[in-house]
C-alpha cells in the first residue's frame, strides 16, 4: 500500500489526481509520517524551481527588434529568389522556343534541298537509262571496250616489269 | 485566453508584424526561461529565443487554433532546445561557472538561498533532457499534464511517471551536491 501511494505522490503534488485517488493518499498521509514528509519535499522543490528560474531575466533589451530584423531580413530573401526564379523560367522557355523556331527552319530547309538532290538523281539515272536503250549494240560496243581496256593494262603491267629488270 | 491577445494571434498570422512584436514582449520573458532552464547557459537560451520567435512567426499557418498559442509555441522552444542538447552532446561539455550567475546575495540567509539556486541549476543539468523538459514545462511553465502531453505527444500516464521519475532524480542530484 504505502509503494503504491508514494508513486502517486507526485501527482499529489501537482493537484492531478481524480478525487477517489486524492482521498486515498490524504488517508494514507493521515497515518503516514514518512510521505507527509516527501510531500512537503516535492512542494519545496516545486517552489524552489519556480523561483529560481523566475527571476531570470534577458540582457538582451531589443529582442523585439533583432527578432523582426531577422524576419524581414529571411522574407526578403524568400521573393527575391522566387522573383530570380520566375524570371529564370521565363528565360529558359523563351531559349527553347526559339531554338525550336530556328531549329524546325533549319530542319524544313534540309528537307527540301534533300527532296530536291534525290529528285534531280532520280531523273539523272532515268535519262542514263533512256540513252543506254536508245543505242543499238550496246552490250557488244561495252565487250569491245572492256577487252581494249584489259590489254592495255597487261601491256603496261609487262613494260613495267621489264623496264624494273633492266633498270 | 482574452480577446486582445487572441486578436493579436489573429493578426500576426496574416503577417501583421507589429502584432507579432506585441506578441513577443509578451512570450520572450517565458521562452527565455524554457531555454535556460533546459541549456543553462544565458546566451545560448537568448539565441534560442530569438530562433524559436522567428520559427514561429514563419509557421503560424501552421497554428490551426488561436488558444493554443502558447503550447504550440512552447512545443517549438523545446522542439529547439532538444536539438541544441543534442547537438551539444557531440561537442565538448561546457560547465555553468556559478560566479557567473546574475543572482546576488547580500545576508546570510540569501547567501544559503543562491547557493542552493545554483546547486538546483547544477542537479538540473545532470537530468537527461527528456526528465528535464518535463520538470520546465511543469514546475517552471506551469502546464498541465494534460497540455504536457499534448506539447511532447506523449500519454498523459507517461507525462505522469516521467515527473514523479524525474523528481526523484532531482531530489538524487541535489543531495548528492
Amino acid at each position: 500500500m504505502h509503494e503504491e501511494i508514494n508513486g502517486l505522490l507526485s501527482a499529489y503534488a501537482d493537484d492531478e489526481l481524480g478525487s477517489k485517488q486524492r482521498k486515498e493518499v490524504e488517508k494514507h498521509m493521515s497515518v503516514c509520517g514518512e510521505c507527509r514528509d516527501e510531500v512537503a519535499q516535492l512542494l519545496e522543490l516545486k517552489t524552489l524551481l519556480s523561483s529560481t528560474y523566475e527571476e531570470l531575466e534577458m540582457k538582451n533589451s531589443n529582442m523585439e527588434q533583432m527578432v523582426l530584423a531577422r524576419i524581414r531580413s529571411e522574407s526578403a530573401h524568400e521573393p527575391q529568389s522566387s522573383r530570380g526564379g520566375v524570371a529564370a523560367a521565363l528565360a529558359g522557355a523563351m531559349i527553347l522556343i526559339a531554338f525550336l523556331w530556328f531549329a524546325s527552319s533549319v530542319i524544313t530547309k534540309g528537307i527540301h534541298v534533300g527532296v530536291t538532290l534525290t529528285s534531280i538523281s532520280f531523273s539523272l539515272i532515268r535519262s542514263a537509262f533512256s540513252v543506254a536503250g536508245a543505242l543499238p549494240n550496246l552490250l557488244e560496243i561495252f565487250l569491245v571496250l572492256a577487252l581494249i581496256v584489259l590489254l592495255a593494262s597487261g601491256w603496261s603491267v609487262r613494260r613495267l616489269l621489264d623496264t624494273k629488270s633492266t633498270g | 485566453m482574452d480577446h486582445e491577445l487572441q486578436q493579436l494571434i489573429v493578426k500576426a498570422k496574416k503577417g501583421d508584424q507589429d502584432s507579432f512584436s506585441e506578441l513577443i514582449q509578451r512570450y520572450k520573458r517565458k521562452v527565455f526561461r524554457h531555454a535556460f532552464a533546459m541549456v543553462h547557459d544565458q546566451m545560448e537560451a537568448e539565441d534560442i529565443t530569438q530562433e524559436a520567435f522567428v520559427k514561429a512567426y514563419f509557421s503560424m499557418d501552421h497554428l490551426k487554433e488561436e488558444f493554443a498559442f502558447s503550447s504550440w509555441l512552447t512545443k517549438i522552444v523545446a522542439n529547439l532546445c532538444y536539438d541544441r542538447i543534442k547537438k551539444r552532446e557531440k561537442q565538448p561539455q561546457l560547465q555553468m561557472d556559478p560566479e557567473q550567475t546574475e543572482l546576488i546575495a547580500d545576508t546570510q540567509s540569501e547567501v544559503e538561498n543562491l547557493q542552493l539556486k545554483i546547486s538546483l541549476q547544477l542537479a538540473m543539468q545532470k537530468l537527461t533532457p527528456g526528465h528535464r523538459t518535463v520538470i520546465v514545462l511543469r514546475d517552471i511553465q506551469g502546464f498541465s499534464y494534460q497540455e504536457i502531453a499534448d506539447i511532447l505527444e506523449i500519454p498523459e500516464g507517461t507525462v505522469k511517471s516521467r515527473i514523479n521519475l524525474a523528481r526523484k532524480e532531482l531530489r538524487k542530484e541535489l543531495l548528492r551536491g
